[in-house]
Formats: C-alpha cells, structure tokens, sequence
C-alpha cells in the first residue's frame, strides 16, 4: 500500500515536471505563451520539420496527393477508445 | 503505371465530362495544397471552374448520366461561390466549385498558369501557388490563414513577391500579416 502510494507520487512528479500544477486539480496545465498566437521558436522543431520536408520533397506529386487523401486510413489507430471501467 | 485511387479516377471522369461541356478546370484546395507540399488530411477533392449556371446544370446532367451521384447547390445572390456540384458515390466526394461572376481571374489565371499535373497524361491540373494564396484568402477564416501559412513555410523557394502582386492585384487583403508571421520563421518577403 505504502509503495503504490509512493509510486503514484513519484509518478504524478514525473507527469508535473515542467508544468504548473493547478490547485486542486489533480492535472498539470501550462500556461498560455506570451505573445499568443505568434509561435515560439524551437530548433527540434525547426529540424524535424526540415526532415519531413525533405522527405515531401522526395515524393512524386501523385504520392504526396494519395498521402493527404488516405491519411485518416494512415491514422486510424489513433481513434480513441472508450473504456467501460473507471481505472 | 500503378492504378489510381478510386476518388482520383472519379475526378479524371469528372474533368472529362467537364471538358465535353467546354468548361476548363484546375484542382484547388487541399488536394492542390498537398501536390505544393503540405500534405494534410483531405477527404474530398475541389476542382475549381467558371462556368455559368445553365452550363453547370447541363454539367450535373451529364455527370449522373455517366452513372454518378451529381448534386448543384445554385449560389445565393450574396453566396461568395457560383454554385457547388457536389459527386458522390463509394470513392468519397469531389466537389465542381463555380468562381464565375464572383472571382472567376483567379480559376482563368490557375489553369494559364498551371504547371503541374498529378501524372504525366493526367487531365488533373493542379493550381500554382499564387492562385492558392489567393483562394485561400477569398475564403478567409482562421484555417485558411493557417493553411496559407503552412504552405508558405513548406515552399522555401516560392516567389513571395510574386505572390503578394498576384494578391495585390485581385485586390485581397491580409497577406501582410501572414508574411510577418512568416518573417518569424525566418522567411522574408
């Protein structure tokens, strides 16, 4: 009992690391950046979007067309699914 | 040569019938977005037309005639669009969009101007760059905005002046800020 209490805290750090945590709320939320919704600069992002447009750019137009029209097949792991029991 | 998706053969039959009624056509929206590299989700494709409306019903005729689901929607005397056919069936939906008497420059300067195809022998043209700027802000909204954005920064090498005086010259408003945003991202126009 003592160490799921113990891991359910270690846990809930893990998940708040870098938020701020809300009073009362068992949730970490962040707050909305200054200047919104002008973006914020972030060189992971900047390099992983230089990958996937080199990898656009490598495609045929025919292939990056098929992409945008079948992308819902692409993702449809994605769906949410609704469980039946509170955990 | 691989087979076609069923949705891209329908548009291919749609274009031909289109063209038996003499009516030019140019693929717009995210279908074309997509051909300029920014591929996003899409379930239909618009095929962009100035025709006028007794052609366009002759249009819807011919369509269910070649066993289609076609369907015209006749614009209100305000609507921003002509009219909208609407063709169903088990492929999805593609969509005829009629620009005549509200902006038919900017469907008539697209199929000028177009220089891609979605295959070599294809008669699916796909509308440059400036036009799709320029579609997008005679939508306006919030998601063309961002559409306009996202497609700008996927096309590094696009003729951003070209673009502000094809815009400019149609008169549409609201690039500026697009392209400021854009600067942000270290483009300049």
């Amino acid at each position: 009992m003592i160490g799921n209490k113990k891991e359910a805290m270690t846990s809930r750090r893990k998940i708040t690391q870098g938020f701020k945590v809300v009073k009362d709320q068992e949730v970490g939320a962040a707050s909305t950046q200054p200047g919104f919704p002008t973006m914020i600069p972030s060189v992971s992002a900047d390099q992983s979007f230089a990958r996937e447009l080199a990898r656009l750019q490598s495609l045929s137009i025919e292939a990056r067309i098929e992409e945008a029209l079948t992308m819902k097949e692409q993702f449809a792991w994605l769906n949410p699914v609704i469980g039946d029991t509170e955990p | 040569m691989r087979k076609l998706l069923p949705i891209l053969q329908a548009a291919e039959q749609v274009v031909a019938i289109l063209k038996q009624h003499n009516v030019d056509s140019v693929v717009i929206g995210a279908v074309a977005l997509a051909a300029h590299h920014y591929v996003r989700h899409t379930q239909g494709i618009d095929i962009g037309v100035s025709a006028a409306l007794p052609v366009l019903q002759k249009v819807t005729e011919s369509l269910n005639a070649a066993g289609l689901t076609a369907e015209l929607s006749a614009p209100d005397a305000d609507a921003p669009l002509g009219g909208v056919v609407n063709v169903s069936g088990g492929f999805g939906v593609v969509q005829i969009v009629n620009f005549c008497d509200r902006f038919p420059a900017v469907i008539q300067d697209a199929i000028r101007d177009s220089t891609m195809l979605l295959r070599p022998g294809s008669a699916l043209k796909l509308a440059p760059l400036p036009q799709l700027v320029a579609l997008k802000l005679y939508a306006g909204g919030l998601k063309s905005k961002a559409d306009i954005l996202e497609l700008l920064r996927h096309n590094p090498g696009a003729d951003l002046h070209d673009i502000m005086t094809t815009c400019q010259r149609y008169r549409l408003h609201g690039l500026e800020e697009i392209m400021a945003e854009l600067a942000r991202h270290g483009r300049n126009a």
